[in-house]
């Protein structure tokens, strides 16, 4: 673990559960073990206790309410919501810095030991991540500078960041946000530089009855994409894709039972498609694919096309990742081409696919290796990849891809650590 | 992302007679050098040694089952892991759908305690805090701690034991300790 102000604190637990661990297991010693294949008798734990009636399910409860929260939320929140987000607001351009213009908000530490890079011209200015044990901050990092710019705080104590997905204009980000002990997601605007501190806007989303894991937006803040997983989800984890029309709130979700795992969402421009990764399912081997999102409501291995598995899952209508994992994707503004990196137990560089048209159109390596982040910029011109590389110990690789010339530049920044729970986008 | 040892094809009927060419002193050996701490792993997943001990015994048989259709036996011991979380996922489901039903007096959350009597006996208070933390975790969470913490496993051997990414096992992780770290530094 490390950068971020929590890692202490990590480094804390961590030894502390490693002690607890070890001293409940020491309780098990080898020579009290059964030999193998010994007969036992099960005995039920509990059958002496009286009989406990049986709850509700959480999210029965939940959903009428919060359908009927969403219509209230839906007609008193769209004006503050088109006030409250960008209607593709021009990025500041040129290299005067914005330093200090957040007061309020938690100044990057030690400042003096920033190192800048020339970056591409036309490259997007800022980026942000999420990184250390607790994600209960979000850094803004000045693209070709290692640290980080601000450090801005969750809106409510106690919570956490889950996602964090960027617009067109780098002051506005939209940000899902969460308590450990209590499922359920709530969105919002995070508008930067927007007066003497970062401002929260509540989207008019209700409280999502999930733990969101991803999550994304066009460019011009009308359309959300989210995934996760449903909080009265039976084990094994009922996951999910939610498309928001954000002007009119309607939400559209399609299911994935069995499993929790799908991330790397990214929209097309329009809002019609949705990008994405699906790392385990009992339908599918790990695989990226695309959603359209004018589908009914269904399961995503009805709804969705698979662009790229692991392995091939119908001869001749997707394609694999040379035995690799596949573990990021980023669509395109046009919707037709999808950026797939996977993770490979064995290569020392996760493959970078470029998939147009059912043909791999671009094949590169990435200079690290798996897990990988992809996040593409609103114009569709760059690609920030994050991998991490060993070298004594792991260590976080950024990339800026310039898809036009194919220039690679590696990006500095500080606190971003590869193995913490790491977003980065524009 | 299945491991290269995992075993393939459908499941064979249930019998207690070898497959051909099962190497019974293979397993023997594993067992002897393995058991303990998959029974460990399991009793911190499960929170009881009994079923802890039933589940890793499951799991030899289904190795003793199915060698034949074993890819490497070199990965033995990570089919054995696989299986072993997976049985005391089905323990735990099983539990859950005994409450749902007015079987069982064990309530939904938390899970059952990952605590026993000897345990306790043996630990002090910070110890059984951070396990009763432990114990309030999604499922998945609580995997990616014991594998990682107690196990020892890197990121790439989990990601291989429970079947997903190694950015999957990275970020649960990272959720686990945010949600440890809030719990235990509301207690002090």
């Amino acid at each position: 673990m490390n950068g971020g102000p929590v890692n202490g604190q990590v480094s804390d637990i961590e030894n502390r559960l490693r002690e607890a661990y070890r001293v409940a297991a020491d309780t098990i010693q080898p020579d009290g073990i059964r030999t193998l294949y010994e007969p036992v008798t099960v005995i039920a734990p509990g059958r002496s206790r009286s009989r406990r009636p049986r709850r509700a399910p959480r999210g029965r409860v939940l959903l009428p309410l919060a359908a009927a929260a969403a219509i209230v939320a839906i007609v008193a929140g769209v004006p503050a919501l088109l006030s409250g987000l960008p209607s593709a607001a021009p990025r500041p351009t040129g290299q005067a810095g914005r330093t200090g213009q957040a007061p309020g908000t938690a100044p990057a530490a030690a400042r003096t030991r920033t190192s800048t890079l020339a970056v591409p011209p036309g490259a997007p200015p800022y980026f942000v991540a999420l990184s250390g044990g607790a994600n209960t901050s979000l850094y803004v990092y000045r693209t070709g500078i290692a640290d980080p710019l601000l450090v801005v705080p969750v809106p409510h104590a106690g919570d956490s960041f889950y996602a964090v997905a960027a617009t067109a204009d780098p002051r506005t980000y939209v940000v899902a946000t969460g308590h450990a002990y209590t499922c359920g997601t709530h969105l919002y605007a995070l508008h930067l530089w927007s007066g003497s501190s970062p401002a929260y806007t509540p989207l008019p989303v209700p409280t999502l009855p999930e733990d969101v894991f991803a999550l994304t937006v066009t460019p011009d803040a009308r359309f959300l994409g989210y995934a996760g997983e449903y909080c009265d989800s039976p084990d094994g984890g009922t996951g999910d894709i939610g498309f928001v029309n954000l002007a009119t709130g309607g939400i559209s979700r399609w299911t994935a039972p069995g499993n929790e795992d799908i991330g790397s969402l990214s929209l097309s421009a329009n809002g019609t498609q949705i990008g994405f990764v699906v790392q385990q399912t009992k339908l599918y081997q790990p695989l990226a694919g695309i959603l359209p999102t004018d589908a009914p409501a269904g399961t995503i291995a009805q709804r969705a096309q698979v662009v790229v598995a692991q392995r091939l899952v119908v001869a001749g209508h997707q394609l694999t990742l040379a035995g690799a994992v596949p573990d990021a994707a980023a669509l395109a503004p046009d919707g037709r081409t999808l950026y797939v990196c996977g993770a490979s137990e064995s290569a020392a560089h996760d493959p970078l696919l470029t998939v147009s048209g059912g043909t791999v159109t671009g094949r590169t390596a990435l200079a690290g290796s798996g897990p990988c982040v992809l996040s593409l910029d609103p114009s569709g011109g760059f690609l920030l990849a994050q991998t991490s590389i060993t070298a004594g110990h792991a260590a976080a690789v950024l990339e800026l891809i310039d898809l036009a010339t194919g220039t690679v530049t590696p990006l500095p920044a500080q606190g971003i650590g590869a193995q913490n729970d790491v977003w980065v986008t524009w | 992302m299945r491991p290269d040892g995992a075993l393939t094809g459908p499941e064979p009927p249930l019998t207690t007679a070898p497959g051909p060419g099962v190497p019974g002193d293979a397993i023997d050996g594993l067992y002897r050098s393995h058991a303990v701490g998959l029974i460990r792993l399991a009793l911190l997943l499960v929170g009881d040694r009994t079923t802890a001990e039933d589940v890793v015994q499951d799991s030899f048989l289904g190795l003793f089952r199915g060698w034949s259709r074993l890819r490497d036996p070199e990965h033995a011991l990570s089919y054995l892991r696989t299986s072993v979380v997976n049985g005391c996922r089905s323990v735990q489901r099983a539990r859950r759908t005994a409450w749902l039903r007015g079987q069982s007096p064990e309530p939904r959350e938390p899970e059952p305690p990952v605590w026993s009597a000897e345990a306790a006996a043996m630990a002090g208070e910070s110890q059984r805090e951070v396990l009763a933390a432990v114990a309030r975790l999604p499922r998945r969470q609580r995997e990616v701690l014991a594998l990682r913490y107690y196990a020892g496993l890197g990121d790439s051997e989990i990601a291989a034991v429970l079947r997903v990414s190694r950015g999957t096992v990275s970020s649960t992780a990272s959720r686990a300790l945010a949600a440890l770290a809030r719990q235990l530094g509301a207690e002090q």
